[in-house]
């Protein structure tokens, strides 16, 4: 009777088993892939920032020279900037300040350089050399030299994960630069070697769209700052109440070597 | 023997299983190949659905292509049902377990099923509305009734959980939702009114209502339908055939659920037609600037085309207070201010003294007075027993026809109305058109005018006639009543000299047709041309030195006849105004010379004290509509 029980346990025991084993195997592979993987990348990232250091090396000390001058001379203009920014910043306040509006929400960049890119139908994404405990979160916005890169989807001790504006799961506010009405960006899925592509939806009819108009990132939106560069606006259909527009994107994004996570700004208290 | 007996028997088995079967399949025979498309059909019913999406309004423009009433996108939070299948089915097991604890612990002795799938569902998206209060950071409240009725009857449709979002919600909503989230936002359109409350009565405005089938009408299948609206007053209701847009749609096929499963069409919803209408919404505006917080109408009409340039209606309303839906509180501030109705076309009111240029047409049809009959007009004129005043009770001494146009003379108007008769009168009135409706292009017009005659008034009121009742009716009082738009057409009309004119709120793309229907014929109304020469005279008259002087603008030429009238035992004082302009200066209008545009000013007053009078309250909103057209004119912006 005992025995009876005993080997219906394990029957149960072994089902249940059975039934929990795939599930448990894909997820415990998957993370040991990553934990596989990340040292590589981890370390080829290094090697390609060692090697790029020692072929500076290289240089001839003339040649260093005249980059030196160059890089000055694009730092005097940046100094300009500076101050002009720090400028309009101060009348941005004081706007805002004179016409009781709420106050933007202030970020923190967080350079990162990117260790290895993915792209598949479902996802286009980078993975950076930044993690948690350099303060990156979930849900964080982040800027290249060609605009909006995209967001953090996941994020690891050492390392993060980029989804790109590019990829078809992706989506956020935009506007079209000088017109506020907020429209919706989203990426799309494309073929192997194409350019980046995203798609703009909720167009309104009476939208002017040029050949130069341009996509920006909402003046309303609260994980990136007014007016960065999404895209440039293709040709628009009409779609019932609204157009929607293919938005090409800079082909840089997928050639990109370090990236600005933007952290919202800690309060002092 | 037996072995025959034997085969029989196998042979009547036999005949029988042969018979059995040729049964079925002949039943298979005429299931699978004859009853075909009647399965397909009923397979289709049972696992397809049909969802309608309505096609946006078209737009309304004024007669300068200025957008009156548009469409604009609104964004609604929607949830999609068949998304949470699964988080249901938990809760609702959740919900059967705490029904059993409480039933064991001697709560609860039934476990009603239905309210505990009920409760389920309301818990379930409650989730999802707090959720969604975070992200918005509004207040937002579940209507469980309204959430069970969309799950019994709407199953296939997103539930709405925030209607009409603003911008900067729109933009929190992308950032914060995640693609895959059964929460998504539902594009939708709302009508748009840039102007607000002006020409509020004309436009109308919209509400919701069933979308017809359109899309896909050849196919029975069960429907579900995004509300779409329809049109519910003035020019929305009237061409809200050709507003209307094209319904578009999908078929989706659904699980045995009743959820969603797989789109197999989709059909684009088309917008409507534009509507083009004779409205100057510049001057409109200005009408009702002029008329202010005074309750009254303006009509400005094209006497040339019959169009309507302006009409204003005072008190009025905020369209843009309909979209989505008009609340309780601004419906009950709308009925309590009395501004539902269209004063300019549905309030009838007695016409008083406008109404004695018919008075003053039907004596000289009837020969009974030249222009130059003069009549004595002292303070009093005694009919029967009793005294009927003159204007502003002042002895106006010997007045002709055309002083007593220009003094708005009731004695002389007493005496005249006597001598021709009721019935003269009424018979001058009906010519005129004012028994009857304009005809406009608008909803709900009154169709029943009181221009009375002794057989009315015994029909009506089963009273007879008295000298007194004419007496009344030769100044416009009595039992007469008219609308404002009635008035200016028949200014239209007597400017013109065409008593047909007819008044039309559609902007046509050619105008000749409508031109020369409405030019008048040659002694159309009737009057020897000296005789209406003299009339116009008495107006001009009336618009320099008389009681309408104040509308008076310096180098123009302007006929009009003011009026104050009473009624309800004098509760309501009405001031009138009715006149003509003319475009280019001429100090004698023949027939060649038309005037361009007609007016009538109504004014309420409800409390005596306002002193409102057609000469000084009137007229000089007249003025000031009259004004602002010719400034138009002069920029030579208008057509």
């Amino acid at each position: 009777m005992m025995l009876g029980a005993f080997r219906q346990s394990l029957l149960f025991g072994g089902l249940l088993l059975a039934m929990g084993v795939p599930m448990v195997f894909r997820d415990a592979g998957r993370a040991f892939f990553f934990e596989l993987q990340a040292p590589l990348w981890w370390t080829s990232s290094y090697a390609v920032d060692a090697l790029g250091f020692l072929s500076q090396k290289v240089r001839s000390q003339s040649a260093l020279i005249q980059e030196g001058q160059r890089l000055a001379r694009i730092n005097t203009l940046y100094h300009l900037s500076v101050q002009q920014n720090a400028f309009l910043a101060q009348s941005v306040k004081r706007l805002e300040k004179l016409l009781d509006l709420p106050e933007q929400a202030g970020f923190e960049g967080l350079l990162a350089r990117v260790m290895h890119a993915e792209f598949t139908p479902k996802h286009h994404k980078l993975l950076l050399r930044r993690g948690s405990l350099s303060g990156v979160c979930v849900g964080a916005g982040v800027l290249g030299s060609c605009g909006v890169v995209g967001r953090i989807s996941q994020v690891h001790l050492y390392t993060a994960e980029v989804e790109l504006i590019s990829s078809p799961g992706f989506r956020m506010a935009a506007e079209v630069q000088g017109d506020l009405y907020p429209v919706l960006f989203s990426g799309k899925s494309m073929a192997a070697g194409q350019d980046p592509e995203g798609w703009v939806q909720h167009l309104p009819l009476d939208s002017c769209l040029d050949q130069e108009a341009i996509l920006v990132t909402s003046s309303l939106g609260t994980v990136f700052p007014p007016g960065l560069h999404l895209g440039s606006l293709g040709p628009s259909v009409q779609k019932g109440l609204f157009k929607e527009a293919q938005v090409l994107l800079d082909p840089n994004l997928f050639r990109l070597r370090e990236v600005c996570i933007l952290l919202p700004k800690k309060d002092p208290l | 023997m037996k072995h025959w007996d034997y085969r029989l028997r196998l042979l009547h088995l036999g005949a029988v299983y042969l018979g059995s079967f040729l049964f079925l399949a002949w039943g298979l025979f005429w299931r699978q190949i004859l009853q075909t498309q009647r399965y397909k059909d009923q397979e289709k019913q049972q696992s397809q659905r049909r969802i309608l999406q309505p096609g946006p309004r078209g737009h309304i423009y004024d007669r300068n292509g200025q957008l009156l009433v548009g469409n604009r996108p609104g964004f609604s939070v929607v949830l999609y049902l068949g998304e949470l299948r699964q988080e249901l089915r938990q809760e609702y097991l959740k919900k059967v377990r705490e029904a059993r604890q409480a039933r064991q612990a001697g709560g609860q002795t039934h476990l009603n099923r239905d309210s505990l799938r009920a409760d389920a569902r309301a818990a379930v998206v409650q989730r999802y509305l707090e959720h969604l209060e975070g992200i918005l950071g509004r207040k937002l409240s579940l209507d469980k009734p309204a959430l069970l009725r969309h799950f019994a009857q709407k199953l296939l449709l997103p539930f709405p959980l925030a209607r009409d979002l603003s911008d900067q919600e729109y933009v929190r909503l992308w950032d914060a939702l995640p693609i895959d989230s059964p929460m998504q936002l539902h594009g939708e359109a709302f009508r748009y009114y840039p102007f607000g409350c002006a020409a509020a009565h004309v436009l109308g405005n919209v509400g919701p209502a069933e979308a017809t089938i359109d899309a896909f009408a050849d196919k029975k299948l069960t429907t579900f339908s995004f509300k779409t609206q329809t049109g519910r007053s003035g020019l929305e209701l009237v061409f809200d055939a050709s507003l209307q847009g094209k319904n578009g749609g999908s078929i989706w096929q659904v699980d045995p659920s009743g959820f969603q499963y797989r789109c197999l069409e989709s059909v684009i919803p088309q917008k409507g037609q534009d509507l083009h209408i004779t409205i100057d919404i510049e001057l409109q505006r200005v009408a009702e600037a002029a008329l202010g917080a005074r309750r009254g109408a303006v009509v400005l009409l094209d006497i040339a085309t019959g169009e309507v340039l302006v009409m204003a209606s005072k008190p009025d309303y905020d369209l843009n207070a309909f979209v989505p839906t008009l609340s309780v509180e601004a419906f009950r501030a709308i009925s309590e201010n009395e501004a539902w109705m269209n004063r300019a076309l549905q309030g009838l009111y007695p016409p008083g003294s406008p109404f004695k240029l018919i008075t003053a047409m039907a004596a000289l049809k009837a020969g009974v007075i030249t222009p130059e009959t003069r009549f004595d007009c002292d303070r009093f004129y005694k009919v029967g027993n009793r005294l009927y005043p003159e204007h502003d009770k002042l002895a106006l001494g010997s007045v002709d026809l055309k002083e007593a146009l220009s003094m708005s003379s009731n004695v002389y108007c007493y005496q005249v109305g006597l001598q021709v008769g009721p019935e003269a009168l009424a018979k001058e009135a009906a010519f005129w058109h004012l028994n009857s409706p304009t005809g406009i292009e608008l909803p709900f017009e009154p169709q029943q005018r009181s221009v009375p005659d002794p057989q009315w008034k015994l029909e009506k009121r089963h009273e007879r006639w008295y000298p007194g009742d004419t007496a009344n009716m030769a100044i416009g009082q009595g039992f007469l009543l008219t609308t404002p738009l009635r008035m200016a057409c028949f200014a239209a009309a007597l400017g013109s000299g065409n008593p047909g004119f007819q008044p039309t709120l559609l902007k046509k793309e050619s105008t000749n047709a409508l031109q020369s229907s409405t030019l008048p014929a040659s002694g159309a109304h009737g009057l020897k041309p000296s005789d209406y020469q003299a009339l116009l005279a008495g107006m001009r008259q009336a618009a320099t030195q008389g009681t309408g002087r104040l509308i008076a603008i310096h180098g123009s030429d302007i006929c009009v006849k003011t009026g104050t009238a009473q009624i309800a035992n004098n509760t309501l004082t009405l001031a009138w105004l009715i006149g003509f302009y003319y475009a280019t200066h001429t100090t004698h209008a023949t027939q060649e010379s038309l005037p361009t545009v007609a007016l009538c000013v109504l004014v309420e007053g409800a409390d005596p004290n306002d002193g409102y009078a057609g000469s000084t309250t009137a007229a000089p909103i007249g003025r000031t509509v009259l004004r602002a057209y010719q400034k138009a004119k002069e920029k030579g912006g208008k057509d």
